[in-house]
């Protein structure tokens, strides 16, 4: 466990000068790890959590265009999602309620793109574009683990 | 109320949340979602015919939406149909009918222009 407070720690070792640039080295790597880009983007998926749960809120016509309210499961399912993206490292690049009262969110690598919409009837379906055309749609199954649309997405 | 005809050459105008949620994407390009029906009917989507419009009273908070203009000529060159469909409230109400798949709701989304209003 490294201590992000080398001075303060008790059973530090003084003498040990290699330990004490070891240290410095490691908090440095470690704090450079959450200021990166990557990580930047990977906690903002907290934000696009946060962001549902407050979709999950809003009342019937909140587009005033008679939008319907977002479903509890399209919320369950899209947060549960969001969470294993995270899990596996990738960062969500949009989230929204559709007019229909489901979530959509959209993860983007350049010039591939993968939209993945939760339903209120508990169907989950991505769509992937490449150049914004249509590269391949189907139902997405949420308990499979080999998301094999990332590699694609990554490639 | 008179029914007008919309020409090609008209614009619609289509208001846009921007206050959570926004249909604005992070690069400024406008979702897909923008452009599609609700559940009450999927196939039409509300307008306001831009010449018998006002903004003012189109974007109706400018704090929570943007106003979002197309040609007519786009949805009828996707086989979609536009009319004159006027309210009680809304003189200026108009209609985009047809088949909306996700792709419709894309191209129509890309060639919609953000309107600066002022208010």
């Amino acid at each position: 466990m490294i201590s992000l407070f080398p001075s303060t720690e008790v059973n530090y070792n003084i003498d040990s000068t290699n330990s004490i640039s070891e240290y410095y080295h490691s908090f440095e790597e470690l704090s450079s790890y959450f200021n990166s880009t990557y990580m930047q983007e990977l906690l903002k998926n907290n934000l696009h959590i946060n962001d549902i749960l407050y979709y999950s809120e809003l009342p019937k016509n909140w587009d005033s265009y008679d939008a319907d309210k977002v479903s509890l499961l399209s919320f369950n399912n899209s947060v549960k999602y969001i969470r294993k993206l995270t899990s596996l490292g990738i960062p969500v690049y949009f989230s929204a309620p559709t007019p229909e009262g489901n979530i959509l969110i959209e993860l983007r690598n350049k010039h591939k793109s993968i939209e993945i919409e939760f339903f209120s009837n508990g169907k989950t379906i991505y769509s992937a574009y490449e150049n914004d055309y249509l590269f391949e749609s189907n139902i997405l199954n949420l308990e499979d683990e080999n998301f094999i649309l990332t590699s694609w997405l990554n490639n | 109320m008179d029914i007008l005809i919309i020409e090609n050459s008209d614009f619609l105008l289509r208001r846009v949340p921007i206050d959570k949620p926004s249909y604005f994407k992070q690069d400024g390009t406008l979702s897909s979602l923008a452009f599609r029906p609700s559940s009450k009917n999927r196939s039409e989507l509300s307008v306001d015919l831009e010449k018998l419009a006002t903004y003012e009273k189109s974007i109706l908070d400018p704090k929570r939406f943007a106003l979002c203009k197309i040609q007519a000529s786009k949805p009828r060159n996707l086989s979609l149909d536009c009319i004159h469909a006027p309210i009680e409230s809304n003189y200026a109400h108009s209609l985009i009918k047809g088949k909306f798949t996700d792709s419709i709701c894309r191209i129509l989304s890309s060639s919609a222009k953000k309107i600066d209003v002022q208010i």
